[in-house]
């Protein structure tokens, strides 16, 4: 079980999250919803342990330490975090090299997933040539190619076209089960943050509503009206 | 025990070839160095001339041009390569590896090593041509002994550089930052270029060399062990 | 010489009034120290201490020098400490700790950099020389230099506490290097007169008396500042938080 125990942060004098408790199982698929401002990319970076709490913990499976999580974490992060000047190879090459992939494992991967997101063809073009979309279908693959336990991913189906999000969607819905990914879905813990309401509770098991850094709604889908959350989204 | 060390010799050796091939790739850098050291060592060629080749009376010149040229070539070169990580985000996501982070510093150390020995085989060059300084076996000394200080600077300076990407004033700030630190080696360096190049014994020259060489041990190790708590954010 | 004395008495006496106005608890009593520990100093300086043989005047000047030049030094000394605490805790009294320590001490440091120089004028004609401990003491200047500046440069408080600790641990590791490096290039200094191998020596007892009451005012002096500034500190952050 991964969960964050009274998770605050602040820059200065404001708290861009406070108070935030929440609990995701292994399998469960939680959305988090919220205006601009919200926290949303702030809990996600918590998540991914890139920025340290001000206050509280996340524990997973009972530990908390940065070693526990190390190596488990996958992110797309809302700009991508790759290098402009190397080919989508040398990208992937590079982060996989990272956590300790062996070569073949590395390569299949590669291969597959680049199929899988239709830039096989590009593997081996300079980033800085490519489009917005297909970039940011890296930076997904980018974020699961080492298998990760924990995925993350904040704002997702931006610059995605309609053809990739419903492919984003039907993948999320089958736990990222690739050939090539040894975990199974069930092993998985998948976050994400949107905006688009409609995508939340299409994949979502459960949804967190933040307003002001602070979590107003955290429920079951279903268990939630529509119109609460809307209001929250909005305002 | 051993399969974790494996893993970090392989991402030393993974960041330090992505920095390769992206300078090979951008070719930003070093040309950049290059110029600037090579701008640097005509001004001081001109200044040599005018005072009728005091270079040539007293060596200790060259030491001095070397190390202006270097040290104001690396402090380019550096900026530049904390930009690019900045750029990526690199830096942050260096934090949820397995392996310490202190490999992501050794990975880039390696690279601006490289970078600033081929610089600085550059300046003797530069030397040897604008001073019409005599060549000899000497140079194997001197080109030792440099690199040793060399090692030093690119442990400052790829430390220092991601302290100070993590500021807001990137570029203008690093001499501030790296300069003061830098003085020990400064002053150990281009008294052991200045004896040799002025082709006194290796006796004298040993002392400063050992000193070099206890800086070095202390800012590569004391870099490694803060540079993850650098990453923090 | 008496005229000296007496202004800074009734200027001593004047702060006086004033921290006994304002200040309360221990800052009072160590305001009051200072000025009373400073006056008597002073006094010892000009009145009691013997004139040196071959440079007269000048050579008080090292009763303030001296003394100044050692608590910079200990006070970085104390910025490494806090800086590692504060890498440790994570808490904000340490680091505003260590940036207290950092402004009081490149204060004292900017002390020995004036004064040296004066000193240095009649005695040696010049007003710079390449001396080791001079020079020690203007890298020591420049590192307290840049890791002001590196904190003015940065908004956010854990961000400026954590680098702000990371330079000031690398700095003060790098003073022994310095130390030693400017001492081999360098030796002009007069040979240190009060620490030598043997011990002190050498120092008549009266000249003795007026160092010593002049480090001793300048350690509380040191204090009342540190504290002074720690409470602005805390007041200011209380302010933003």
């Amino acid at each position: 079980m991964l969960e964050t125990v009274n998770i605050g942060k602040r820059y200065g004098k404001v708290w861009i999250l406070k108070n935030i408790n929440l609990k995701i199982q292994r399998g469960e698929i939680l959305a988090l919803l919220g205006g601009n401002g919200s926290g949303k990319t702030s809990l996600l970076n918590q998540f991914a342990k890139t920025s340290k709490a001000s206050e509280g913990e996340i524990i997973l499976d009972g530990r908390n330490t940065r070693e526990s999580f190390a190596g488990k974490i996958g992110m797309v992060p809302h700009s991508s975090f790759l290098y402009f000047s190397l080919s989508i190879r040398e990208n992937l090459d590079f982060y996989v090299s990272l956590f300790g992939v062996n070569k073949e494992v590395k390569e299949r991967r590669i291969n597959e997933l680049s199929e899988i997101f239709e830039f096989f063809h590009y593997l081996d073009t300079p980033l800085r040539h490519l489009s917005e979309g297909l970039i940011k279908r890296v930076s997904i693959v980018r974020s699961i190619i080492h298998d990760p336990e924990i995925i993350l991913m904040d704002e997702p189906f931006v610059s995605l076209d309609r053809k990739f999000a419903d492919m984003l969607v039907s993948i999320i819905k089958k736990g990222f089960s690739f050939d090539c990914l040894e975990r199974l879905p069930k092993e998985r813990f998948f976050i994400f943050s949107t905006h688009f309401l409609e995508r939340a509770l299409e994949i979502s098991s459960k949804i967190g509503v933040l307003n002001k850094g602070k979590l107003v709604a955290l429920d079951e889908v279903g268990v939630l009206e529509n119109n609460e959350i809307i209001k929250f989204v909005n305002g | 025990m051993s399969k974790n060390f494996k893993l970090y010799i392989s991402v030393i050796l993974a960041v330090a070839r992505k920095d390769l091939r992206m300078e090979l790739r951008n070719k930003e850098m070093i040309p950049l160095m290059l110029i600037f050291a090579l701008v640097v060592s005509l001004i001081f060629g001109f200044l040599d001339l005018s005072f009728g080749n005091i270079g040539e009376r007293n060596m200790d010149l060259y030491s001095g041009v070397f190390w202006i040229s270097i040290l104001f070539a690396s402090i380019l070169g550096f900026s530049r390569s904390a930009m690019i990580e900045k750029e990526a985000g690199g830096l942050v996501q260096f934090l949820s590896i397995p392996v310490d982070s202190s490999a992501v510093f050794f990975g880039k150390l390696i690279p601006n090593v490289l970078f600033l020995f081929s610089i600085q085989l550059s300046v003797y060059f530069f030397i040897i041509v604008f001073f019409r300084a005599p060549v000899s076996e000497r140079y194997i000394l001197l080109i030792l002994t440099s690199s040793i200080s060399i090692i030093g600077i690119a442990a400052v300076g790829t430390f220092f550089s991601t302290l100070s990407a993590k500021t807001n004033l990137r570029e203008i700030f690093l001499p501030i930052l790296m300069f003061p630190i830098l003085i020990p080696l400064i002053i150990a360096s281009i008294k052991s270029t200045s004896l040799l190049f002025n082709n006194k014994g290796w006796e004298e020259v040993i002392d400063w060399v050992k000193l070099i060489m206890v800086y070095d041990l202390v800012s590569i190790t004391l870099a490694s062990i803060l540079f993850e708590k650098l990453l923090d954010e | 010489m008496n005229l000296l004395f007496v202004s800074a008495v009734i200027i001593c006496l004047f702060v006086l009034i004033f921290v006994i106005k304002f200040e309360k608890g221990l800052s009072r009593w160590l305001g009051i120290s200072a000025l009373i520990s400073l006056s008597w100093a002073l006094y010892s300086i000009i009145f009691i201490a013997k004139l040196d043989r071959f440079q007269s005047v000048p050579q008080k000047i090292f009763y303030i020098h001296v003394p100044s030049a050692w608590i910079s030094f200990v006070a970085f000394f104390l910025v490494f400490i806090f800086s590692l605490k504060y890498l440790y805790t994570s808490r904000s009294r340490d680091d505003l700790l260590a940036n207290s320590f950092a402004e009081v001490g490149v204060f004292f440091n900017t002390l020995v950099l004036i004064t040296g120089p004066i000193w240095a004028k009649p005695i040696w004609g010049v007003w710079w020389t390449w001396d080791a401990r001079l020079t020690t003491s203007l890298i020591l200047w420049l590192l307290y230099v840049a890791y002001l500046m590196l904190r003015s440069y940065i908004d956010d408080f854990e961000r400026r506490a954590r680098l702000s600790a990371i330079l000031g641990i690398f700095s003060f590791l790098n003073v022994p290097i310095v130390h030693y490096s400017v001492l081999w290039w360098r030796t002009l200094h007069p040979a240190p007169v009060v620490i030598r191998s043997g011990g002190m020596s050498d120092l008549p007892m009266s000249m003795h008396i007026a160092l010593w009451s002049s480090c001793f005012s300048v350690v509380v002096l040191f204090i009342y500042l540190v504290r002074k500034r720690y409470k602005i500190g805390k007041f200011i952050n209380l302010k933003e938080f």
